[in-house]
């Protein structure tokens, strides 16, 4: 097994995958579990119900894999599905927007982190950012779409799109320069 | 997403290829749930290949049974499987053996002229006048087809044609359509059978030595991968029991009449 994966390509990979070869998609996950994983837990706070998403998310590429045409990137394929696996995960559990989320914004329970840990310590901020806020902030920032496909993913107006980033922003600012080793301007 | 933002760039910077370790068992969590799937779309492709096998297989046997019941002019003879006839009348074991070596037992490379020299005086060691009466004698009523292979084996072993003997058995391991076509000529004379042909019987069948001859033609044709010649009446001796026989003859060969070279 793991002579074969040193060989196997990504496509080859895709390619075993189409035909539902078991051992392919255990490669294939093992390959990209940590890295999408890495995406659901940013959106779904806490990592179980990441990992939930994460395995609905795998389960759908493998049985839409032939929806994959081959043109783009296979991980940004993915990626796109693990984001919307999270919204509606998200949205399933409950109202994504309410307007004054302030009161949401929590204490920082973490400790000033070495320098060594900053994703981990991102990772938190963005964790402890209000639902809506870190959706946005994830969207825009990180996954790069804009206002308008926001505002369409997740059915709301464009104008709260803009607003719930530039929340985003400010909390994490101010969250950044508290631990000023996170951030070098 | 016109203007880029510091915080977005750092955190992009940091986040957009991070890696979180899932626990160590959420494949194994997840495996069972895409057995479904995946059984799901091999039990399409079996019940393909199932239905695809099973049209064959009726197919086949439905032909099979034409072959057998519906091919032949009602003679009123029923057709019975072989296993069932060796039981029934000490005679059909007499009959059968001999066709079969006839129509089994074929030389790799005698030309049919030759054979027919040999065998004609009833001299030959396969087809001797005499080895039916004997069996009736020694009461062998339930010999299966490989003894009577064996039996004709021996015969030619000890007229001192080994290696001709050698040839022949390699032959009859190796092509299938051979053993096809003795069958039908031995479920027809187990159907003469019941006709009740005694010793008499027994002398006319030494004649058939030609109708033999040509069967061993055909069968090596087939060996060969030659095409089949149509047996025409005028010259082949038929036994009596040909009447029986001519029709699954006919019907195995093209209806053009290439008279063969017998006799």
């Amino acid at each position: 097994m793991k002579l074969f994966r040193l060989n196997s390509t990504t496509d080859q990979l895709i390619e075993r995958c189409r035909d539902y070869d078991r051992k392919a998609q255990h490669e294939l996950y093992d390959r990209f579990a940590s890295t999408m994983l890495a995406v659901c837990v940013r959106y779904v706070k806490s990592v179980e119900e990441a990992e939930e998403v994460l395995m609905n998310g795998f389960i759908k590429i493998f049985n839409k894999i032939d929806d994959f045409s081959g043109d783009g990137s296979f991980e940004g394929w993915m990626r796109r599905i693990m984001v919307n696996e999270s919204l509606n995960h998200l949205r399933y559990r409950k109202n994504l927007f309410v307007e004054s989320e302030e009161e949401d914004w929590p204490e920082p329970n973490h400790a000033p982190m070495e320098s060594k840990e900053t994703t981990a310590a991102l990772l938190q901020l963005i964790e402890e950012l209000p639902v809506g806020y870190r959706t946005v902030f994830n969207l825009f920032a990180i996954e790069g779409y804009g206002h308008k496909e926001i505002a369409e993913m997740l059915e709301i107006d464009e104008k709260t799109s803009r607003s719930q980033l530039s929340r985003a922003r400010k909390q994490l600012q101010e969250r950044v320069t508290e631990a000023k080793y996170l951030y070098k301007p | 997403m016109s203007e880029k933002n510091p915080i977005d760039e750092h955190f992009k910077t940091h986040l957009a290829n991070a890696k979180v370790e899932p626990s160590a068992d959420l494949w194994s969590k997840m495996e069972p749930r895409l057995d479904d799937h995946k059984a799901g779309r091999r039990g399409w492709f079996i019940g393909v290949a199932a239905s695809i096998t099973l049209v064959f297989a009726v197919s086949s046997w439905l032909y099979d049974n034409y072959q057998n019941d519906g091919g032949l002019p009602d003679n009123g003879i029923t057709i019975e499987k072989p296993e069932d006839n060796p039981n029934t009348t000490p005679d059909a074991v007499i009959d059968t053996p001999q066709f079969e070596d006839l129509q089994e037992e074929t030389p790799g490379v005698n030309s049919i002229a030759d054979d027919a020299d040999k065998v004609q005086p009833s001299s030959s060691p396969r087809r001797e006048t005499s080895r039916p009466t004997e069996r009736i004698a020694q009461g062998r009523q339930n010999e299966s087809q490989e003894e009577n292979r064996t039996l004709a084996m021996n015969t030619e072993t000890s007229s001192g044609d080994v290696v001709e003997n050698l040839d022949r058995q390699a032959q009859d391991a190796s092509p299938k359509i051979g053993v096809e076509v003795k069958i039908d000529p031995y479920r027809y004379l187990k159907k003469a059978e019941p006709a009740q042909e005694d010793l008499a019987q027994a002398d006319t069948e030494t004649e058939k030595v030609a109708l033999g001859d040509y069967a061993e033609q055909q069968f090596d044709n087939l060996i060969q991968g030659k095409s089949l010649e149509a047996p025409s009446k005028e010259n082949i001796r038929w036994p009596e029991v040909s009447i029986n026989l001519s029709p699954i003859i006919q019907k195995f060969t093209p209806d053009t009449d290439n008279s063969t070279t017998e006799q």
